[in-house]
């Protein structure tokens, strides 16, 4: 079941989780943004470290 | 900050009876806020309910008809292919157009359909923005023409989301056990991925605009819900029995998930307006979640909107909008209107809307102009080079065909396009269904049987041609068009049996149509057949029986207005007027603007005694349809007699004159409504005869019979030319006089002994025999005449009989003239009675 957040306390956009969440989408673009660079951050560490 | 400006949501598909259990449970608070500081109520759909001729209907205030939207796909201007419906298919302004042009700025997010952009003041994301490709591993390349102005493409394109982005916490809040979906089998989840992030490619675009730029009308639209109902309706509780039980755990939550995550979306947009913004939410229809839900999907155009329901729901919110109230009949059309309104701007006199002024707390009165269309100025709308630029999109004609809107495309464009232009017109004919224009719908669905396409299943045409015969009462036109079908090769699993009941049952023969849906209920115990079964059985006089199907409907179907008011009209009879009165008020509670239903409460109150509030009742039902609905008038009229009445109650044989009142003789064959009719006309009522039946030795003073009377029951519309006259109508067409007109009837009683006797002396049989049937069916018919009079409210009798008329002559005669409130010589009446012929006796 969908579980309503809090979402202006709970959003830090430095610690968001790599997998998202429905509250973070339902912040619009500002979610949304954040949460890609999350991601591609994670990425992008990842292929660091097998190099 | 701009003052006065309004966003516009739409939610496709969504439903109160979803809804309300939700804010119940505290899970939709953003919308519970709003419809707290607001208006709510129904929004009633369109025919047929296809949502993006309807989400133009919002935008323009017209008709299908008159905007040109009358489909999901389109024939491309060049005629080489189809495509999904562009905005180059809209032959009329919308409000963004008209704002353009009034110097007002607009943002456009997703309205289906909005793609080409128009060159408006403000910025346009189009429908096509979002959508992904049908491989989810793919990212779709953005059109030139999805944003408008296209340099703000950079801002806006890396807020698309792609299904390969949706991961497990995205899927979870909707499937719990997301873990345990067979995906070779199942594609639930690759529907969730691609419907919630396109939505989320909406939003982000909705909520960048909200917080970046400045506005004064703002219109989003959301098909998320729409989309989650038609993949997972099938498994939300209750559970149906044909819904495998491990598929039915999986996916339940599918589709409450959708409608908390949209008010998840709400709420953050309700954080980035002010307090000064006023808020609409709507959808443009709603969606079976009850028993009607459809697994078998018939194979016919557009066959999901099957699924759709009537009422969609409308909520507003704002510093001028009435706060915490319910408003009713609400009309998509009626959109547009109340938002030029809301802008101090005119509506066009050629929109079919109207202002909904009952959702303001002050408002001046709405200024008109001829039509925003002839307008000149520039209204931002697209030139002709880009109307006929390649607009196809093969991933939203794809998407439409997954969900089953539009059928997999002939490899043949010629029949791709041949299909597409069948399609348009039969929507187009059941547009004007919708508005009650048969004429017209009748033209084109008889044109598309006549162009006799090869392939071309004719049976939906015929099965329209067969409900615009039984509104027009052309019965036996009606049956030929069944039999079409009935002899059909259609693959369509039509409801044959309800049609063919729905015929007999208007052709008089109530017995037959029974015995066809009983059997129909032994397969098919639906709602619908229920009803039909329980207004048969009241039709037929059988109450106690009706009541108890018609409850069994209602189980099946509490939220249909109709059922209820069905089951007040069959308590009425029982005289249970308390009950009575509370199905009428729960059956105006689901459809406020339902004239029978406030007639049937105006009937149980009066019976009650209670005659204010029954006044009342008559007048709402009166105003709402008074062309339609005359018997509300008549009551409403009758009402406001008792009232006025200082001795209090009295029958309905108050002896009043009504204005343009028809006088009907009527009486069984032979009960001496010749004679009654010459007294009429001899005391100085004229007499509507044609005198084509001559006097003769059963009759020698003449018969004052009228030849259209005897096809009354096909056509009473002459009956205008008897009003202040008398004329002569055999009780059994009594039922079929038009309640429009006010009725004094006087009603020629005799032994039924004395007029079997004289009706077989009259066709040359023995007298003294006297056939046993027709005397019980002249007693039906006397106790039928009985009960129908009750049921007109413009109906008054007078009961005659005629041996007063024959031995108290003078006594009848004072009867009559204070019955019909006429001044009459009634010296010439009573020279009228001859008793030398009054030959039969008992």
């Amino acid at each position: 079941m969908v579980k309503k957040k809090v979402l202006k306390e709970h959003f830090n956009p430095d610690n968001l989780p790599v997998l998202g969440s429905l509250g973070i989408l339902a912040l619009g673009d500002i979610g949304f943004e954040a949460w890609r660079k999350v991601k591609e951050k994670k990425n992008r560490s990842e292929i660091d470290e097998k190099k | 900050m701009k003052k006065n400006k309004l966003l516009l949501i739409g939610w496709d598909a969504a439903d109160w009876d979803i809804i309300w259990p939700l804010i119940v449970q505290g899970k939709m608070p953003a919308l519970k806020k709003l419809i707290k500081n607001g208006v709510y109520g129904n929004m009633s759909t369109m025919t047929p309910p296809y949502s993006p001729m309807l989400w133009t209907s919002v935008v323009t205030g017209k008709t299908p008809d008159k905007h040109g939207v009358l489909g999901f796909i389109e024939v491309t201007p060049d005629a080489t292919t189809v495509r999904p419906v562009t905005t180059t298919s809209r032959k009329t302004r919308a409000l963004w157009n008209i704002f353009h042009n009034q110097g007002l700025k607009s943002n456009l997010v997703g309205w289906w359909p909005s793609f080409p952009a128009e060159p408006i003041n403000g910025t346009v994301i189009s429908d096509r923005f979002s959508k992904t490709h049908r491989d989810p591993k793919k990212q779709t390349p953005m059109s030139e023409f999805a944003i408008h102005p296209w340099d703000k493409k950079d801002e806006f394109k890396n807020l698309r989301m792609f299904p390969f982005e949706i991961t497990e916490a995205h899927l979870y809040p909707f499937v719990p056990r997301a873990h345990d979906v067979d995906q070779e089998n199942h594609k639930g989840l690759s529907a969730i991925a691609k419907i919630v992030s396109e939505n989320t490619s909406i939003h982000n675009a909705a909520t960048k605009l909200l917080r970046t730029s400045d506005w004064d009308f703002m219109a989003v639209y959301y098909d998320m819900i729409d989309h989650f109902c038609h993949s997972f309706m099938k498994y939300h509780p209750p559970k149906l029995p044909a819904i495998n039980q491990n598929n039915y755990e999986i996916f339940k939550e599918a589709v409450t998930g959708s409608y908390i995550f949209q008010d998840m979306m709400l709420e953050r947009k309700m954080q980035l307006i002010d307090k000064d913004t006023t808020v609409i939410i709507m959808s443009d229809h709603g969606f079976e979640s009850g028993a009607n839900r459809i697994l078998d999907m018939p194979k016919v155009q557009a066959a999901p909107s099957l699924e759709h329901r009537q009422f969609g729901i409308f909520v507003a919110s704002g510093p001028n909008i009435k706060k915490n109230e319910k408003v009713f009949g609400l009309g998509l059309i009626d959109i547009a209107p109340t938002i030029l309104h809301h802008f101090g701007l005119p509506i066009g006199k050629d929109m079919d809307g109207k202002v909904i002024l009952d959702i303001f707390e002050k408002t001046e009165p709405p200024k008109y102009i001829e039509s925003w269309d002839t307008e000149s100025g520039d209204f931002a709308e697209l030139n002709n080079n880009q109307k006929s630029d390649s607009l196809s999109d093969e991933e939203t004609m794809q998407q439409l065909i997954d969900l089953g809107y539009v059928e997999k495309l002939d490899e043949k464009y010629e029949v791709a396009i041949k299909k597409t232009r069948i399609d348009l017109k039969h929507n187009l004919a059941r547009v004007h269904m919708g508005k009650k224009d048969f004429s017209i719908a009748k033209q084109y669905l008889i044109e598309l049987i006549e162009e006799e396409e090869k392939d071309v299943d004719l049976a939906p045409f015929y099965m329209d041609l067969i409900s615009i015969s039984l509104t027009e009462k052309a019965f036996d036109q009606a049956k030929n068009y069944l039999e079409i079908v009935q002899s059909s090769d259609t693959k369509i699993k039509y409801n044959l049996e309800l049609a063919e009941a729905q015929i007999l049952t208007e052709m008089g023969r109530p017995r037959e149509a029974l015995k066809i849906l009983e059997q129909d209920r032994e397969w098919r115990n639906s709602g619908k057949v229920l009803f039909r079964i329980g207004k048969l059985k009241y039709q037929l006089g059988e109450y106690k029986e009706a009541r108890n199907i018609l409850e069994l409907a209602i189980d099946k179907e509490p939220q249909k207005a109709t059922f209820h008011a069905a089951i007040a009209e069959v308590l009425l009879q029982l005289n249970e007027y308390e009950e009575a009165a509370e199905y009428a008020l729960t059956s105006i509670e689901l459809v406020k603007y339902f004239p029978k239903a406030h007639f049937l409460l105006g009937q149980a109150l009066e019976k009650l005694g209670d005659l204010e509030n029954a006044k009342l009742a008559f007048e709402m039902a009166s105003k709402i349809k008074p062309k339609e609905f005359p018997k509300a008038k008549h009551s409403l009229e009758n009402v406001i007699e008792k009232m006025q009445d200082s001795l209090g109650f009295k029958d309905k044989n108050t002896f009043k004159y009504h204005k343009e009142q028809i006088v009907i003789v009527s009486g069984l064959p032979r009960s001496g409504t010749s004679v009654m009719m010459q007294m009429l006309h001899k005391g100085g009522i004229d007499v509507l005869t044609d005198e084509n039946r001559k006097p003769d030795e059963s009759n020698p003073k003449g018969y004052y019979e009228y030849d259209p009377v005897m096809t009354l029951h096909k056509n009473n519309k002459w009956l205008g030319e008897a009003k202040n006259k008398s004329l002569k109508v055999v009780a059994p067409l009594l039922k079929f006089l038009d309640p429009k007109y006010r009725y004094k009837i006087i009603f020629m009683n005799r032994d039924i002994a004395e007029i079997v006797k004289s009706q077989q002396k009259m066709i040359g049989k023995n007298p003294d025999v006297l056939p046993i049937t027709l005397f019980e069916a002249y007693q039906k018919q006397l106790n039928q005449v009985d009960i129908w009079k009750e049921r007109e409210p413009g109906v008054e009798l007078l009961y005659v009989n005629y041996n007063d008329v024959l031995n108290h002559t003078m006594e009848v005669v004072n009867k009559v003239v204070s019955f019909t409130g006429v001044d009459m010589e009634k010296d010439a009446m009573i020279k009228c009675v001859d008793k030398s012929l009054y030959r039969t006796k008992a």
